[in-house]
């Protein structure tokens, strides 16, 4: 069942595509089916649906605590006032994780604002 | 989050859903059977017949009056049961394709379900009597009290895990892994120890400290290859997660979210309740806080015992996500 989804802290991806399917006003949201505890900084994030499980790193579990609908720029914002990283490499980051929590059924786009 | 403690003094009563009649609480002939089952304490009353459906059930062992608040926050569970065979029930059961136990709390009340068993549970705490419609076929008995028990485990903070366990030296080692993950290798590596469960253990905080294990019904000892334990629960002392190895038998001490992610992925879990797995997550990391949870990688041709020993003499000292490679 254990799904490791690192969250956005691997190495630079310089020169990667930007992402087809979020950008920096893609509104994220956790989806309801989901079922979340944060220990020791981690989140451990399963679907319930999908019986899934996934632990995330410190960035991704920052992030996923800000998926409550507000745009990608805006967590973004917030990665880099908490984490020693440049709004490059973070954007690019968070836009590649949004897309795997999407992927796996833990987050969904959202209309509204946060 | 919730909080993942019940109110104390729980007490069930038990009738079957109107699929069959059911029978008068007081009815001519009723008896009382007191049991224990999972670490619970129950007193089940109904026809002499279905109570001994009850008693035959593996893993069921005599009332220990001396023991009553073994698991924390557990008192005497009082059921009422009418009967096993309701008609409709195996067929609702074959329908539903449940894959394990699943239920659901939504304050004071319980929705259970099990491969050969479904029921609704109400309780109040204030008055510390709760009412149930049970639907179960003729192998109702065990699934029953297994769907009782890990409703009521969940309530008072425990858990029951896909494990095969031993016991060695009085206390209980946790083996958790997918089938074909070496489990039984590593069994057969521990000199001493005895098959306590193949399948299926409950893990429960103990009344007093620390956690206790109980074996639960599943699977036949003899896959262990191990002679028996005559252990009906004993403290929890450590649960490893088994992994084949090639390249030397070590235990690698897990962090604190990954021991809690590895004890879910060996949990029974709740079903489709996402607050239910709230809570299961919440008693999981108290297990894990608790009981020391590793990878136990390993290899063929080395006894585990000395090392297991050394190395949780040794993890008071240790850090929570060193490695330390066996001898």
């Amino acid at each position: 069942m254990t799904n490791q989804t690192t969250g956005p802290s691997g190495p630079v991806r310089t020169g990667a595509p930007p992402s087809p399917l979020v950008s920096a006003e893609t509104r994220l949201e956790q989806c309801e089916r989901t079922a979340c505890r944060v220990i020791d900084g981690k989140a451990i994030v399963i679907t319930i649906d999908r019986n899934e499980l996934h632990v995330l790193n410190d960035v991704g579990t920052r992030v996923w605590q800000l998926a409550d609908g507000r745009r990608l720029n805006e967590i973004v914002d917030a990665v880099v006032q908490e984490f020693e990283v440049d709004r490059e490499r973070a954007a690019l980051d968070v836009y590649r994780f949004a897309e795997q929590l999407l992927a796996v059924g833990a987050a969904r786009l959202s209309k509204g604002g946060a | 989050m919730r909080t993942p403690r019940s109110a104390p003094n729980l007490a069930i009563s038990l009738a079957t859903q109107a699929t069959t009649p059911i029978a008068p609480a007081a009815a001519a002939g009723a008896e009382i059977a007191r049991l224990c089952f999972a670490g619970l304490h129950f007193e089940f009353e109904g026809a002499p017949a279905l109570l001994e459906q009850l008693k035959r059930v593996p893993c069921v062992r005599p009332w220990d009056a001396g023991a009553v608040s073994e698991v924390r926050g557990a008192r005497v569970t009082r059921c009422r049961v009418a009967a096993f065979d309701a008609a409709e029930a195996l067929a609702q059961a074959a329908a539903r394709s449940v894959r394990s136990i699943e239920w659901s709390w939504r304050g004071e009340r319980a929705t259970l379900l099990g491969r050969f068993v479904s029921a609704e549970l109400q309780y109040s705490a204030a008055e510390s009597r709760a009412n149930a419609r049970l639907t179960a076929n003729r192998r109702g008995a065990e699934s029953l009290l297994t769907a009782l028990a890990a409703s009521l485990l969940h309530r008072l903070g425990g858990a029951i895990l896909h494990a095969a366990s031993l016991e060695l030296e009085g206390v209980a080692l946790a083996l958790i892994g997918p089938s074909g993950a070496g489990k039984s290798t590593a069994s057969r590596q521990l000199s001493g120890a005895r098959a306590f469960s193949v399948d299926r253990l409950v893990v429960a905080p103990a009344e007093q400290g620390g956690w206790l294990a109980f074996p639960l019904p599943g699977g036949t000892r003899s896959a262990l290859d191990l002679p028996p334990t005559s252990c009906t629960r004993a403290p929890l002392r450590a649960i490893l997660r088994v992994r084949k190895s090639t390249q030397g038998t070590r235990l690698e001490a897990c962090s604190l979210p990954m021991a809690v992610a590895l004890l879910r992925e060996s949990a029974f879990h709740p079903g489709v309740d996402p607050d239910a797995e709230q809570e299961l997550l919440a008693h999981l990391q108290g297990l894990a806080r608790e009981v020391p949870v590793a990878n136990l990688h390993s290899s063929l041709g080395t006894m585990l015992g000395p090392p297991l020993g050394r190395w949780l003499a040794q993890r008071q000292t240790k850090t929570a996500d060193q490695g330390q490679a066996l001898p």
